[in-house]
């Protein structure tokens, strides 16, 4: 423990040392003197330059960072989102579908519980409706999960379970999503700050709007902590 | 007494010649440092940890930041041994005054700040094209734009710049230090208490230093300050020198 706190002061310490030696005309360590270094510094450019060579010619596209631009088309898109699921309008939520659960239902009350989920609570919506008897419908809804502007093809969907009269809502198995983001250097960002430029800025949207939308027959009772859901009225 | 008019600037230039064929250890530190960097970059640059909703995302930057910090670094402890006895003697093997010898040290100093510079910014695409080929389990592979050829030279330049100016902080340091080698010593702890009790009256000069250089976001005004910078720190690395020629 106490060697790998002071590992980084060790490295930086040895890197020092090293250089000296290599540098210093009076020490006597002489690798790398005479025409050497000069051979060693023309190999590692030639290197370097077939490096970038090979890298630009990867079938890799360039992608300016969307940043804000993107960032404002999806808070656009998560409003519509969460103004339809409010309002109930079910057509408009069809395209941010991903998954359907229906289940036989004949009971007088359903108790609604919800798993503990320590960050990222799962937004409930539950509308009473006369179109349906006997069966509850969960849908869940999500706006495609962005990242610097490209739509992330995994899709969440949380577990949910119907147990007697109990309709269970867990979070779900987490998508682990890893990325490697190549960028350039501090002295090209320098004089490139305009919003967005930072990679930092916006690369995951914080925009993605997620609804559990339950549908239970009219006259069903409810029962679940209030502050769980949301109770949606269409008309 | 000869005859024989001697030029400076040929004997500049025949210096600056000789010190490239014999200062070679520094193209070898110049390597070793930049792939030592290109070793840690390998772990990223950066990372960063997002939630949302039933994902966790996590991405790992990959830039030559690193590796160009060490180049600055490299560049820094290069000009301060250049100073040293053993390389400063060198130059009485040639017809030479003090003049001509920091005008010799100083342009190769930044020949070789902008060869660091340029290897520093090439040595990116081989750290981006490891990182593609060798480290696996990323599905996504996400480029920053790399701009245009004018943000190219711009970044370039100002490597090159940067790189040069840390040189003149060096070479100033290592010229007060042979002034009595006991500032080998006292000049760190003088510079660090300083630094320490103007941060503690409110004054942090290493924050409005880095703020004053690397926050400007405007090439021409970056160019004029680190020009100024370097000037200044050269100019009294000369001062520094021909008090040193007085001691001799």
């Amino acid at each position: 423990m106490i060697v790998e706190a002071f590992l980084p002061i060790f490295l930086l310490l040895a890197v020092i040392i090293g250089l000296i030696l290599l540098i210093n005309k009076s020490s006597r360590f002489s690798f790398g003197r005479g025409r050497a270094g000069l051979w060693m510094l023309i190999g590692y450019s030639c290197l370097l330059v077939v490096s970038a060579v090979v890298f630009l010619a990867l079938p890799i596209g360039n992608t300016d960072l969307q940043g804000k631009e993107s960032e404002r088309k999806e808070e656009q898109t998560s409003q519509a989102f969460y103004d339809a699921v409010l309002q109930g309008k079910i057509n408009e939520m069809e395209k941010w579908l991903i998954h359907e659960w229906s289940f036989p239902f004949n009971e007088e009350q359903l108790i609604l519980q919800v798993g503990a989920n320590d960050v990222n609570s799962i937004n409930i919506f539950v509308e009473h409706t006369d179109g349906l008897t006997d069966t509850i419908e969960a849908s869940y809804y999500q706006t495609p999960l962005m990242i610097d502007g490209f739509e992330v093809e995994e899709k969440y969907t949380p577990a949910v379970h119907m147990d007697m009269t109990t309709l269970t809502i867990y979070p779900g198995e987490t998508k682990d999503l890893k990325y490697k983001m190549f960028g350039s250097e501090f002295p090209f960002r320098m004089f490139n700050r305009e919003e967005g430029t930072m990679w930092m800025d916006s690369i995951v949207s914080h925009w993605n709007g997620s609804a559990l939308y339950i549908r239970v027959p009219e006259g069903l009772e409810v029962f679940a902590d209030q502050s769980n859901y949301t109770e949606v009225d269409p008309s | 007494m000869s005859l024989i008019e001697v030029q400076t600037s040929e004997i500049v230039k025949r210096q600056i010649g000789y010190k490239w064929r014999a200062y070679t250890g520094v193209f070898t530190s110049l390597v070793v440092i930049q792939l030592l960097g290109l070793l840690f970059s390998l772990n990223g640059t950066g990372q960063m940890g997002s939630g949302r909703t039933g994902y966790d995302v996590k991405i790992t930057y990959f830039t030559a930041d690193i590796i160009v910090g060490f180049t600055i670094f490299w560049g820094f402890l290069t000009a301060f041994l250049l100073t040293t006895k053993a390389y400063r003697e060198d130059d009485f093997a040639f017809v030479t005054n003090r003049k001509t010898s920091t005008l010799s040290t100083i342009a190769f100093l930044f020949m070789i700040c902008v060869i660091g510079a340029l290897t520093a910014l090439l040595s990116s695409f081989a750290l981006k094209l490891l990182a593609y080929v060798i480290l696996p389990g990323e599905e996504m592979l996400l480029i920053q734009g790399m701009g245009d050829v004018g943000t190219w030279l711009q970044g370039i330049f100002a490597t090159i710049l940067i790189v040069f100016m840390f040189s003149s902080l060096g070479y100033l340091a290592g010229m007060i230090i042979q002034l009595n080698k006991m500032l080998v010593i006292v000049l760190p702890v003088v510079v660090v208490g300083l630094m320490i009790l103007l941060s503690r009256g409110g004054f942090q000069v290493e924050e409005y230093f880095f703020q004053f250089i690397f926050e400007e976001n405007q090439a021409w005004l970056f160019t004029l300050k680190t020009i100024a910078v370097t000037t200044i720190f050269y100019a009294l690395a000369v001062l520094v020198s021909n008090r040193l020629e007085v001691k001799r």
